[in-house]
């Protein structure tokens, strides 16, 4: 080996992850925080009081979280991490331990809910498994730590497809539009639309569920694809948690993979209006 | 639009009374109790027991709150999804339940049950959980502990605001595409 590997420590990582748990339940994304005060300067407020009044209470609900560090939802969720190892860095399974350890005890630590349970004997729910790491190993050079603490009233209304390999990209766009259809009201809308394609089964969703992570643009600055998904979605005027009043989506991301010349894999991750996720480099 | 004031247990039996679309606001004692807590109650029901609260005399909020913090009575406490708890609805409304609380549209027959026992069922802004820490000012457990966050908590809300979403003509707010 020409050149000596860099070496993450357990402490940082769990110094990190610890820091990262805590703050995306308590401090709203600031790319959906800037989307929803745009939303409601825009919007007339005389049309749909309800629907104004649920958005005014999801902008209110930011501020007490971070004041008061009260979680902004207490579904705290269970939480997603994607380690992305950079090159030439090492980073050793019980540093990797360390991120698992880092989380649980800041939802213990921060009174964050305790929401995993055995699946079959669904016992008392505790801390512990709230994390499920993915660890890559990338051609950056730096290494980067992000963390998805995902409610399950919008995980529940996820989807996979797997389409013929000859399927059209408007078959694609039909079953993501309709997978936000049935995902409705209470999967709480305004949403990010999180979708892999390509891979494997695993993998698509794998991939929705880093896109949900990925900063959202605006409305303009959609490629083609998403933004044909993104117009329809808000054709459906399902808007802020279903009262017809605002967007029903704040943005789509779409991260693509190769895939088999037999398949075509589609996943479809739904994020709330208050996606909560951060990433830090290590 | 209107803002009503109700108080509760007393306008329990107002809730005819109600229209959808109409901005409530909450003040009194409120029950929570979501999935296993409800599959606890309609166990009981079957079994002819005793339950934990007089469901003629209670409002449920679908709702698992995260622990309290030092210095306030809750931690973050907004609504869960309504539509899982549809399948226990009409047993509990048989029973004597009225009036709901959660967050989305219900599926099924959710707005026929709720018409036939001249209920309402109301929705609180989901993912707002911080913000309806604000409205509670106790909690106390009453049933279930070895539930943790899905205990049965009797809660002492203060203008707690909800949009009134089925009301006791089966009207609802959300379109029938969602239902």
């Amino acid at each position: 080996m020409s050149k000596s590997l860099k070496t993450i420590s357990g402490r940082k990582l769990y110094e990190s992850a610890y820091r990262l748990a805590v703050d995306i339940n308590l401090n709203l994304r600031k790319d959906i925080l800037l989307r929803l005060r745009q939303e409601q300067a825009s919007l007339d407020p005389s049309k749909n009081v309800a629907g104004q009044r649920f958005l005014s209470i999801l902008l209110e609900n930011a501020g007490i979280a971070s004041k008061k560090s009260v979680p902004l939802c207490q579904d705290t969720g269970l939480v997603i991490g994607f380690l992305e190892v950079g090159k030439g860095v090492c980073i050793s399974g019980e540093a990797q331990e360390q991120v698992k350890k880092a989380v649980e005890d800041a939802y213990r630590d921060y009174k964050f809910r305790a929401s995993v349970v055995n699946p079959l004997n669904r016992d008392k729910p505790t801390y512990k498994g709230t994390l499920r790491l993915h660890v890559e190993f990338t051609k950056k050079n730096k290494s980067y730590l992000t963390l998805l603490a995902k409610g399950f009233g919008s995980e529940n209304k996820s989807r996979v497809r797997m389409f013929l390999p000859t399927a059209s990209e408007e078959e694609i766009i039909d079953f993501v539009v309709e997978t936000v259809a049935l995902a409705g009201p209470a999967a709480c809308p305004p949403f990010i639309i999180g979708v892999g394609i390509g891979g494997t089964l695993d993998y698509a969703a794998f991939l929705a569920k880093k896109a949900l992570c990925l900063r959202i643009k605006s409305p303009e600055g959609h490629k083609a694809f998403a933004c044909a998904i993104l117009r329809k979605v808000n054709k459906m005027k399902m808007g802020v948690l279903g009262l017809g009043y605002g967007p029903t989506a704040l943005g789509v991301n779409v991260l693509t993979a190769p895939t088999h010349i037999a398949g075509l894999p589609v996943a479809v991750s739904i994020g709330c209006h208050s996606t909560r996720s951060g990433r830090v480099c290590l | 639009m209107s803002v009503k004031e109700f108080f509760l247990p007393g306008d329990i039996n107002k809730a005819a009374s109600l229209k959808a679309g109409e901005l409530v606001l909450l003040s009194g004692i409120i029950y929570t109790a979501r999935d296993q807590a409800h599959k606890r109650l309609i166990d009981a029901i079957n079994k002819k027991a005793k339950l934990p609260v007089k469901l003629s005399e209670s409002v449920i909020y679908y709702c698992g709150p995260t622990p309290a913090p030092k210095g306030r009575p809750i931690g973050s406490c907004g609504p869960t999804t309504s539509s899982r708890m549809d399948r226990y609805l009409a047993t509990l409304m048989k029973n004597g339940l009225k009036i709901t609380i959660g967050k989305g549209n219900r599926s099924g027959d959710a707005a026929g049950i709720i018409k036939r026992y001249k209920g309402a069922y109301f929705v609180a802004a989901g993912g707002a959980g911080a913000y309806y820490s604000d409205f509670v000012e106790s909690l106390e457990v009453v049933a279930f502990p070895d539930l943790g966050a899905e205990a049965i908590a009797r809660l002492r809300v203060r203008k707690m605001p909800v949009i009134v979403a089925i009301d006791s003509k089966g009207n609802s707010i959300f379109p029938s595409e969602y239902v």
